[in-house]
């Protein structure tokens, strides 16, 4: 064991164990690293590159809640991972997950914080100041009294953040905890992270893809393909800017919308607030309509709405015309596809041919022709390289995302719509989504997209929709080449 | 009616079936005083074939969720007991297990011979009654209770945390499953796949839209569940500290009181 390492990899290989629909390669291949204490780690690597596994070995999840071979040792402190169980590495390691929801359990705030005290047997005095600490570190005070089912994204993963760090662990992992986050939300969880990092010279290992966001926080950055760490760079890399959308870009303001909200309120079921609020909008064919906006905003509300799974409580949305509330779900999806956010609520397919022929043939589209636009679209997305044989739920998290948002666009519907689509995308495959939606585009087609990735919206957005407690609070058009 | 006002109200029914955050006196009581309520509601139900008897115990049920301010949505709720409740209405007036005065309807449908008399008919209505006094009772006791609660009632009546997680988790994922249930039916209907027209039983693709994307929720929600609870030191003492125990306070007493001098006044009830 090497002085100072906080985590040590030797020799490390991970391989799931074999079945049906998992392929036969390994998703850790002969890792030897050394991570010191206080170090600030970022690591990259594309979907699918190993990184999930490699952040579940360093708390013991791997090998012991997770099936499947592990060679080689991961140590912690010195103690070997194989010979200690997951809850006995929690007063060391912390580990945040990918999405607070597969993390919070308790079904009110301090009832979650207060969790990992509990279990170490700490008392009611112990855990009452570690609660109240916590709750003011990560300016949760506001929300101490509140459900976690009332939270926003952002909030619930500051929260899954603090109840993590309520025991106080020397070590920190997080699985791309600015996922689904707005800029300004990363960048506080980012000071947060820093000022844990100074204060207490925790070790904090993080993996993200919008790796803009860390270069310059992280004093290290591990590059993991296909299952080996490829760079181990320190200072940190320069990362190179995506390009931009290469479509030139024209105003469109002046053109018939084929989508129109017309103040439109909306209520969910059981809350005060309105989720949108007096909201007109009109959205135009062959443009790019970016909604911008904090977690809770109205985002994701406004999109369903654009296909008839919402219903205004006032106001009138129209799609080509027709009024959604004289139209079904199903009849308005032959004109607006939406792609959700969650790919597992989604993808049900024995196969990756299932699940990309299922949208068009509900809408009764020839064999032939799904056929084609299959062809098409997984070479533009760039998911060739997945098997048609493969199934959809053995893939990784991106993968996943990749097969759930072709699923969509096989429909090659006149609307597209787009919610917080590059979860889990790594750079080259957001440039290969940019790249399709400028497409849609040129032949026509809207498109709507609902995202916090500041690097994407600039790839992409023609228009910029912000929305800030269910009302539209700002609308303009972003200068194109040549405008 | 429009297609979708049918969608809302199947919207707000699924809300109906999970824990309803609030601060009514049923959300006040100790989970285990609820707990301690619902089995005795269901045994009293059990116990009796008189539907003058089941009826105030349904009676009693529906007083509570209207006395919590939860009539609406508990009225949502007993929709969802509506397929049963046909059918044991049906089955229990054709086959009842007491049957008296003159037959009304006769049959010989293969080796059974459905029969329909007042008896019978008095006691379907006795079983259709149970039904909605347990279905309902229940659907009160997963409204007014949280997971957390409930967990910490469980743990501070000395049960094993490892039976008191399980047990919570179960309550949990009533609400958790509905939800999931709501999510996944949005991703298919965006995908033009129609639950509003037809039945889903005889449509295989609904069925495996709904069931596969379901099925994959519950056991990655089970492992995300447990490894989350594993990271952060499950069970790693063997008597964990329960910060927030419930303790029960005089409105605890006084409606077991209720509860009894209820139950008392419904067995001397004649039937």
């Amino acid at each position: 064991m090497t002085a100072d390492a906080a985590i040590e990899f030797r020799g490390v290989s991970f391989r799931h164990p074999a079945s049906r629909s998992a392929r036969p390669r390994e998703v850790l291949s002969g890792i030897d690293c050394v991570i010191g204490e206080g170090e600030r780690v970022l690591l990259t690597g594309p979907s699918g590159s190993g990184k999930t596994t490699f952040l579940r070995c360093c708390n013991g999840l791997i090998p012991h809640a997770r099936p499947g071979s592990l060679e080689g040792d991961v140590f912690v402190r010195g103690q070997n991972t194989r010979n200690c169980t997951v809850s006995d590495l929690a007063v060391t390691v912390g580990m945040v997950f990918q999405d607070p929801d597969h993390q919070i359990f308790s079904t009110d705030v301090i009832s979650e914080i207060a969790f990992g005290p509990e279990q170490l047997g700490w008392s009611p005095a112990r855990i009452d100041q570690a609660v109240t600490d916590v709750l003011h570190q990560f300016r949760l005070d506001h929300l101490a009294d509140r459900q976690t089912t009332e939270l926003s994204w952002g909030e619930r993963q500051r929260l899954a953040i603090a109840s993590v760090i309520a025991v106080r662990p020397s070590i920190l992992i997080l699985d791309e905890p600015f996922s689904g986050l707005d800029a300004a939300s990363a960048a506080g969880l980012l000071d947060l992270l820093g000022m844990l990092n100074r204060e207490s010279d925790m070790t904090i290992v993080l993996s993200e893809h919008r790796a803009e966001l860390v270069a310059s926080w992280a004093s290290r950055r591990i590059s993991l393909v296909d299952g080996r760490i490829t760079g181990d760079g320190r200072p940190p890399v320069p990362y190179p800017p995506l390009q931009s959308n290469p479509r030139r870009r024209t105003a469109r303001a002046a053109s018939a919308g084929i989508v129109t909200l017309q103040d439109v309120t909306f209520r969910h079921p059981g809350r005060e607030t309105p989720a949108l609020d007096g909201v007109f909008l009109t959205i135009h064919p062959g443009e790019v309509t970016v909604l911008a906006g904090p977690n809770g905003s109205g985002k994701s509300t406004l999109l369903k709405h654009l296909n008839g799974l919402l219903r205004p409580d006032s106001g009138r949305i129209t799609v080509n015309g027709r009024d959604t509330r004289d139209a079904t779900v199903a009849e308005l999806a032959r004109t607006v596809g939406l792609v959700c956010q969650h790919a597992d609520y989604q993808l049900f397919g024995e196969t990756v041919t299932e699940e990309l022929a299922f949208a068009p043939a509900n809408l009764g589209i020839s064999p032939d022709v799904i056929a084609q636009r299959i062809a098409s679209v997984r070479e533009h997305l760039g998911i060739g390289h997945l098997g048609l044989d493969l199934s959809p739920l053995a893939l990784s998290v991106g993968e996943k995302q990749r097969v759930s948002i072709a699923s969509v666009l096989t429909m090659d519907t006149s609307v597209l719509a787009l919610d917080e689509p590059t979860l889990g995308l790594d750079p080259g495959a957001k440039q290969r989504l940019a790249v399709v939606i400028a497409a849609l585009c040129t032949r026509g087609k809207a498109v709507v997209v609902a995202t916090h990735d500041m690097e994407f919206s600039s790839m992409v957005a023609e228009r910029v929709v912000r929305l800030e407690r269910g009302r539209i609070v700002g609308d303009s058009r972003v200068p194109g080449e040549g405008a | 009616m429009t297609a979708g006002d049918g969608r809302s109200r199947r919207r707000r029914a699924h809300r109906a079936l999970g824990y309803i955050p609030g601060d009514s006196f049923l959300h006040r009581l100790d989970p285990r005083t609820k707990l301690l309520m619902l089995i005795a509601i269901s045994v009293a139900a059990l116990a009796t074939t008189s539907p003058v008897r089941t009826a105030l115990l349904f009676a009693f049920v529906v007083g509570l969720a209207v006395a919590a301010g939860l009539a609406r949505p508990f009225s949502r709720s007993l929709l969802f007991l509506m397929p049963l409740l046909i059918f044991i209405l049906v089955i229990d007036s054709l086959f009842p297990r007491e049957a008296w005065g003159p037959v009304l309807f006769s049959a010989q449908v293969g080796p059974f011979t459905p029969e329909i008399t007042p008896g019978g008919l008095l006691f379907a209505t006795a079983m259709g009654i149970r039904i909605l006094v347990i279905g309902g009772m229940s659907f009160l006791f997963v409204m007014t209770t949280s997971y957390t609660d409930f967990v910490a009632g469980l743990r501070t009546s000395r049960l094993p945390p490892v039976i008191a997680f399980s047990l919570g988790y179960a309550l949990k994922s009533v609400t958790a499953l509905t939800e999931d249930l709501r999510n996944i039916m949005d991703a298919q209907r965006s995908r033009a796949l129609e639950f509003d027209r037809g039945t889903i039983i005889k449509n295989r693709r609904k069925l495996m839209a709904l069931g596969i994307p379901m099925t994959v929720s519950v056991l990655n929600r089970a492992r995300y569940v447990t490894e989350a609870m594993q990271s952060r030191g499950f069970a790693s003492t063997p008597r964990p500290t329960c910060y927030r125990p419930p303790r029960p306070g005089r409105n605890d007493l006084l409606l077991l009181v209720v509860l009894l001098l209820s139950l008392s006044g419904i067995a001397i009830v004649p039937v």
